[in-house]
């Protein structure tokens, strides 16, 4: 007997599975953060895929409804992914911090070197406006 | 040698001799005076006192349209404003304001002192001080934070780090003769003031002060801070608001910062927390009024906590094994804008806080020279060139 959810669940998680690589293929999403989307998207299409399998993992998680095990798996996953987000969100800013301090002192070298250069310049203007 | 201060009101007159005292300990002369004196004042004062060879540590708003020669050549004179030398040793300067034409007089006459034994004594060689200064949205008070501390401490170098500001706050400090670092955008204060330990580090200077761009710290205080690391016996100084002056009876003084209820609260629980992680006790963990030496500003340039800085680098540089000291300050209502913190972020501040410092509490202490990679041309210094206390 087919469920609808089993018919909704392989739609969704195929949709998400196709998604993700059309992004990739269109280069929005690069392969690195596009693992863990994969790895989602197969999972839950595998379960969705093969009742068997499901009801053997709610069974040992004690879920009595089997779509239920599906849903926790689905979470688990949303979990890790927004916590790789976070790791990758902090390790951005730390970078973005990093950039927008140098950028600031190499702007202020920038301008110091413009001004020795300037004045530099109008020195040797001035030496040659008195030679000739 | 005696040492001559002077300076308008009490306090001032304390926190330079703190300064001086601090190095040499040389015989001390206080002036106190209780009206602002023109330099005529000073000077007819200074002319029947001082003998050669002392040194005039002065702070007064100078009438500048005096002749200079008439004056003792000794006196480091400011035009239009207090001046402070950190140095003990006899200092031969006369500055002219701006558009005071030197006189031939005052030429001859300079010749003549310079060219005297006496006075050409071998003066102390200048530290290199830096005052950092972050600000954001500060152009109604920087102007006048930068012209408070310029004449407060003449000799430093002040770096003004507009964060991101909106407002007209690079220009002005340019205006104002800082020099100006403008980060492309808002970093926070923590990430502003690494900006400042960075660029400071990277150039050598020996002592590095911070103070809030919104004038509510008085940078005349910036001597007696000093003074604990110029002796070397402190490696970071902090003004704090409440720890009581030693020999003081501790009583509140006209101008007494008062902070509100939970405020305190939350100040005597932070310092409570700091002191038990950093085994010392700490009074005032949200001042943002430091003066460290350059192997703290190097630390800092590496491994500044960045959203609220002030409770967390205390406890990262204590327990680093840096030295660190309380000095007393008095802090000033803000000129004009308006503070950061408002009610509402007290309770995210407190709960943040309090996180990241049990988070640090957990981590083994960060070793003073491991810091990852010296960035933008920091020059590695001799290790152990300061010792844990």
């Amino acid at each position: 007997m087919i469920h609808r959810y089993y018919i909704v669940a392989i739609v969704v998680s195929f949709a998400l599975l196709i998604l993700t690589l059309e992004l990739v293929r269109r280069r929005a999403l690069t392969e690195r953060y596009s693992l863990l989307w994969l790895l989602t998207a197969f999972v839950l299409l595998f379960l969705s895929l093969s009742p068997w399998a499901l009801k053997l993992l709610s069974k040992s998680l004690g879920i009595y409804y089997a779509p239920s095990a599906l849903l926790v798996v689905g979470m688990g996953f949303f979990l890790l992914i927004l916590l790789h987000f976070s790791l990758v969100i902090s390790k951005l800013t730390e970078q973005n911090k990093i950039l927008a301090q140098d950028f600031a002192i190499l702007s202020f070298r920038v301008g110091e070197l413009e001004k020795d250069t300037g004045s530099e310049r109008s020195r040797v203007g001035k030496r040659q406006a008195e030679a000739g | 040698m005696r040492v001559w201060i002077i300076g308008y009101r009490t306090l001032e007159v304390l926190a330079m001799a703190n300064a001086s005292c601090g190095t040499e300990n040389p015989p001390v002369k206080m002036l106190v005076c209780h009206k602002r004196l023109t330099f005529r004042g000073v000077a007819s004062a200074l002319t029947r006192r001082v003998r050669y060879g002392d040194s005039i540590i002065a702070s007064m708003i100078y009438d500048t349209k005096v002749n200079l020669a008439q004056y003792p050549f000794w006196v480091r004179i400011l035009p239009g404003g207090p001046c402070m030398s950190l140095h003990t040793a006899p200092r031969v300067t006369t500055e002219s304001p701006p558009g005071h034409e030197v006189s031939k007089a005052q030429d001859s006459a300079r010749t003549v002192v310079e060219t005297n034994p006496i006075e050409m004594a071998p003066a102390e060689p200048r530290r290199k001080i830096a005052v950092i200064m972050p600000a954001y949205n500060e152009a109604a008070n920087i102007q006048r934070a930068v012209a408070a501390v310029r004449h407060a401490v003449p000799d430093a170098d002040i770096v003004v780090i507009s964060d991101g500001s909106h407002d007209a706050t690079a220009r002005l400090a340019r205006d104002a003769r800082a020099l100006v670092l403008e980060l492309p955008h808002n970093l926070g204060i923590g990430g502003a003031v690494q900006t400042g330990y960075k660029f400071v580090a990277s150039r050598g200077y020996e002592i590095v002060a911070r103070l809030d761009g919104d004038g509510q710290h008085n940078p005349v205080e910036f001597a007696a801070l000093a003074a604990p690391i110029l002796a070397g016996e402190a490696d970071l100084v902090v003004g704090s608001r409440y720890v009581v002056a030693q020999g003081g009876d501790g009583r509140a003084t006209s101008g007494e910062y008062r902070a509100s209820f939970t405020r305190a609260g939350g100040i005597r629980y932070f310092a409570w927390l700091v002191s038990k992680i950093i085994g010392q006790r700490v009074t005032d963990t949200t001042s943002g009024f430091q003066v460290c030496n350059a192997a703290v500003a190097r630390f800092c340039s590496d491994n500044l906590p960045c959203d609220y800085p002030e409770v967390e680098t205390l406890a990262v540089l204590g327990r680093a094994g840096f030295r660190i000291r309380e000095v007393r300050v008095r802090m000033l209502p803000r000129l004009g804008g308006r503070s950061s913190i408002t009610l509402s972020r007290s309770a995210y501040y407190a709960l943040k806080v309090t996180l990241a410092l049990l988070v640090e509490v957990m981590r083994r202490p960060r070793g003073r020279e491991n810091g990852p990679g010296q960035q933008l041309g920091v020059k590695d210094m001799p290790a152990g060139e300061t010792s844990a206390a």
